[in-house]
């Protein structure tokens, strides 16, 4: 019987090894709900101190749900390990994990986790998805927590479109942190090149400067278009159409949640931005069915001079790009009168506190001790993010000179004054996509742009519940 | 056969683990679906009015439409190269045979994110696909972007991944096919043709069955290519994908347990 | 003469046109995966694209690695060789449980058995209720719990490849060994385990891939940071601020490793575990 004996104790070997492998593995990250970490690696869910601490103050773990990994080498990880590191160090009994997720799952988890009450102490929300938790009453107040001890300087410190983003009945529900502004990212060198100056006061101005810049590249010979967009459904950013919307009209929805885009206003903005395409030839046909990812890639390996981009890629398309990434600069959306600049849509991770948590307290002092002004620097300095606090603007004005740095300068302007944040009292996830949609019927599906845009429309409205 | 309880107490513990992972999950999403899921939570009985929206909306019909399509298509290829393969394998010796099996088979070993990824950037505008093309004369061409292009990509790349999966089944209803079998009909004068179509076709029909049943059904729930693929509204393509883009990206929306 | 002789040239033109064109659809991503990771960032993106004339650097890989790539590499081995050995030795018996025995209900269970091959491959719509469900039960976020899942949706397929393998053991055998006094769990474990050697290969084989490169049901199921799976690792890249290219095929190459490491060395179990059922000895 000696190859069935191998045999068995083969089986038997293989399942204690997974099993010790795995139960081995889980063990050096700590334990889930005790007060002291455990121990082995020097990871940032540890504190430094175990067992010494004020007498017997009672140690306390919070769970953290966010996208990004503390452990991860990326510049905003970075920062947040710093941060976290900080943190442990002033608040030795509160102890701090991360569990990172993948990003577009972290609102349906929370709300199923919400559900089943386990979910974490703090969480990182899109903004998307942010009023559906507020409605449903998954998050508390800052008020009641740590708010009520802010004196007003410290309050007008923050104070700008981010700060009123779902305030409801007076109380504050969330910090915004990754800030986000859509402009236009252009190439400083290209436009010096043909003497254009930024920024555009109108978006004939914008056209003619980008008609100036389509050509093909002397030196590689590859066919460069003046500005890029992207009108693919999957995971998109706003192109023209808001920002030339929001000018005329003021808003894109209406007070109810219903969308509004087949004005008479909508239909030029429409026409505005696809004539790019069909009429000026600066936009490539291929914008149809590009992503963001896609016009991104491209504007690094030098395709196009100008496009429409997101302040926090900058930093990628500066290390990334295949010239000079230094070059990299963005500016606001020109307006129909050139009178000001065409408000853009703001955007962010939205910082909350769970209504089911147990640890109220000790949640709320670590989501203040993420916007205090020595974290807040640590976010600009180390992480690259445009900062939350006004005094961190002020202070920090040489840092943010820097060639490579006045993008966030640009963005922390727009925050202020031409920032659009979409509203959370009512859903509106999927926007976005409905109106690249409305832009593919146009171009490839031949439909006129009313019609287009009343179908985009009724996409929105049904998703959303509204009849 | 033995008629004993044994039988029973041998069965249980795989029928528990399907009961309790698989078969309970099924049985409440179908519960849910016919009440009125609103961020998760339990709501009024609709009966069947859930249904009814999501087979009202026309575009879960486009997208089950195309869905079917690409399955089939995508089915079709794997089925017809696989049994090329298979074919040529068995006509091949030892080694030969042996790294040939190896390299049909990478495809399948790659997870779908990956593989998907992968040809998503061969495919692209600036990846070398179009590169080659612009270096042979043609014009780029955005494999993506062209309503009618982007389906054909899609299928390649899901047949791309189960040609592997189909030759392994197909080679091994190959090699049971009978020598004498085969040899009978050599001896009474059929060639290699007759050989291969009357004799080992119609004893493939089984690993061909088999395979496109289980082809059929992983494609059709395949949502990681149609998401992580192509481009546009590629989600939509894939009823699965709907179903998973509406639980998890449409949160306000009704929880249809949609019945792709 | 000619006739047979252009035959012959043809099939071999045939034969290395057809050896060509696999190698290069079959290895191309790789060998382009592979390739970037190799890359800097400013030439991954360079168009024309740079073929080979590029500087190789390792810093994609240094990156993966300081992120805790092999903690997740680690444990995906861990709970795919725990999910062989719970799915072999349950799908054994099971198996063997249907061949050999009549009893009440079998022909329900084993109908429910193979329903459930297309329900494991169908996982996405059911996301939701299961991480409810789980929740409730308290099987969320622990070590055991992506092991268990991914033994439960790689079952059914098990099952039925070792059940075509079992079929094929003559019961003579079984009556012999009964009358030499050998146990019945003794039996399953030592001879017909060995007697289905192929068959358990192939079912192995099928379980490691489905539970390595599974992603769906981990990215939802578990939060702990050290718990994750190796594809979760990769998918990390597809962040939130853009795909990052070099250390994503970084990840997914070194990924892709043992999955070719075990097919090259058990893939010959793969097609005789498959023909087994129909080998009459």
């Amino acid at each position: 019987m000696a190859p069935s004996r191998k045999l068995h104790v083969f089986m038997v070997a293989l399942l204690t090894l997974a099993v010790l492998l795995a139960a081995c593995g889980s063990e050096s990250g700590g334990s889930r709900n005790s007060s002291t970490g455990s121990s082995g690696g020097g990871k940032t869910n540890q504190s430094g101190t175990t067992g010494q601490g004020k007498g017997d103050d009672e140690k306390v773990t919070i769970r953290m749900w966010t996208f990004l990994d503390p452990n991860g080498t990326s510049a905003r990880e970075v920062a947040l390990k710093q941060i976290i590191d900080n943190f442990h160090a002033a608040n030795p009994n509160i102890t701090v994990n991360v569990e990172p997720q993948v990003w577009d799952t972290l609102g349906t988890k929370f709300l199923a986790a919400n559900q089943t009450k386990s979910a974490p102490d703090i969480i990182w929300i899109t903004m998307d998805d942010f009023g559906t938790a507020l409605m449903h009453g998954a998050l508390t107040d800052f008020e009641s927590l740590f708010l009520k001890d802010w004196t007003a300087e410290e309050i007008a410190d923050v104070d700008d479109a981010y700060w009123s983003f779902g305030a409801k009945d007076g109380k504050h529900y969330q910090f915004t942190l990754s800030r986000n502004y859509i402009g236009i990212l252009y190439r400083e060198d290209l436009l010096a090149e043909k003497g254009i100056e930024v920024p555009f006061k109108t978006w004939d101005d914008l056209i003619a400067a980008a008609k100036q810049l389509t050509e093909t590249d002397s030196s590689t010979g590859v066919q460069r278009y003046g500005f890029g967009q992207a009108f693919s459904t999957e995971s998109p950013d706003p192109q023209v159409f808001p920002p030339a919307l929001i000018y005329a009209q003021g808003d894109m929805f209406t007070e109810d949640g219903k969308a509004n885009w087949s004005t008479d206003a909508g239909v030029e903005a429409l026409k505005l931005q696809l004539d790019m395409v069909r009429v000026h030839g600066v936009t490539p046909e291929t914008a149809v069915s590009s992503t963001v990812e896609d016009a991104y890639n491209e504007f690094k390996a030098g395709r196009y001079a100008m496009m429409i981009g997101a302040g926090v890629r900058i930093p990628g398309l500066q290390s990334d790009a295949s010239f000079d990434g230094k070059t990299v600069q963005m500016t606001f959306f020109p307006s129909a009168d050139g009178k000001s600049y065409s408000p853009s849509v703001i955007n962010g991770w939205a910082v909350g506190i769970w209504s089911g948590s147990q640890h109220k307290e000790a949640a709320g002092k670590f989501v203040e001790f993420l916007v205090n002004p020595q974290s807040d620097e640590l976010w600009l300095t180390v992480g690259g993010q445009a900062p939350v606090r006004k005094s961190t603007v002020e202070k920090y004005a040489d840092f943010l000179n820097q060639p490579d740095k006045r993008y966030l300068q640009v963005m922390a302007e727009g925050f202020a004054k031409y920032g659009y944040a979409q509203p959370w009292e009512f859903p509106v996830s999927g926007w976005r996509s409905d109106l690249n949609k409305a832009a593919q019927d146009v171009l490839i599906g031949g439909l006129d742009e009313r019609t287009a845009l009343q179908s985009a429309e009724k996409a929105f409205n049904v998703r959303s519940g509204k009849k | 056969m033995k008629e004993s309880r044994l039988g029973a107490v041998l069965v249980a513990p795989s029928i528990l683990f399907l009961i309790v992972i698989l078969i309970v999950p099924l049985i409440y999403t179908v519960y849910n679906s016919f009440f009125d899921l609103r961020f998760l939570q339990m709501g009024d009985f609709l009966g069947f009015k859930n249904y009814a929206a999501v087979f009202r909306n026309r575009e879960i019909w486009h997208s089950l439409g195309l869905t079917i399509i690409v399955t089939f298509a995508g089915l079709a290829i794997s089925i017809v190269v696989g049994m090329l393969m298979a074919v040529w394998i068995h006509s091949c010796q030892g080694l030969t045979a042996y790294f040939l099996q190896i390299i049909v088979l990478i495809p399948w070993v790659i997870s779908m994110v990956v593989g998907a990824l992968l040809w998503k950037w061969l495919f692209n505008t600036m990846g070398p696909i179009n590169y080659l093309l612009n270096a042979w004369g043609y014009g780029n061409v955005d494999i993506l972007a062209n309503p009618r292009l982007a389906p054909c990509a899609l299928i390649f790349v899901m047949a791309w991944r189960t040609v592997g999966f189909a030759m392994v089944l197909i080679l091994a209803g190959l090699k049971s096919v009978p020598k004498d079998l085969e040899e009978a009909a050599e001896v009474d004068g059929a060639n290699r043709w007759n050989v291969f179509w009357r004799v080992r076709l119609p004893l493939l029909k089984t690993p061909v069955m088999i395979a496109s049943v289980i082809l059929l059904l992983s494609n059709f729930n395949n949502v990681d290519v149609a998401v992580r693929g192509t481009q546009p509204t590629s989600s939509r393509w894939n009823c699965t994908g709907r179903v998973l883009s509406i639980t998890i990206s449409e949160l306000p929306a009704r929880f249809p347990s949609s019945p792709c | 003469m000619s006739r047979d002789g252009a035959r012959s040239v043809l099939r071999h033109f045939g034969t290395i046109a057809g050896f060509a064109a696999l190698i290069v659809f079959n290895l191309a991503p790789i060998v382009w995966s592979v390739r970037t990771s190799l890359m800097a960032p400013s030439d991954i993106f360079a168009y024309p694209p740079k073929w080979l004339d590029f500087a190789i650097t390792l810093e994609h890989y240094e990156r993966i690695v300081k992120s805790g790539y092999f903690q997740t590499f680690r444990n995906s081995i861990a709970y795919s060789l725990a999910a062989i050995a719970i799915g072999l030795i349950v799908g054994l018996l099971a198996a063997y449980g249907f061949d050999r025995f009549r009893f009440l209900g079998k022909k329900a269970m084993f109908f429910l058995v193979v329903f459930c091959i297309p329900l494991s491959m169908g996982s996405s719509a059911l996301i939701i209720p299961n991480y409810l469900y789980f929740s409730k039960l308290g099987l969320l976020d622990g070590w055991f719990t992506l092991p268990l899942l991914y033994t439960a949706y790689n079952l059914p397929m098990a099952i039925w490849i070792i059940k075509s393998g079992v079929e094929a053991i003559p019961v003579e055998i079984d009556e012999a060994a009964k009358i030499d006094g050998c146990s019945r769990f003794r039996f399953i474990f030592g001879i017909v385990a060995v007697l289905s050697r192929p068959v358990l290969a192939a079912a192995a084989l099928f379980i490691f891939l489905g539970s390595w490169n599974e992603f769906i049901l981990s990215s939802i199921m578990i939060n702990k940071p050290d718990l994750r799976p190796v594809q979760l690792a990769i998918y990390q890249y597809l962040g939130f601020f853009g795909q990052e290219w070099g250390p994503l095929t970084a990840a997914a190459s070194v990924a892709i490793v043992p999955s070719i490491v075990i097919f090259t060395f058990l893939g010959r179990m793969l097609i005789s575990g498959l023909t087994a059922g129909s080998v009459k000895s």
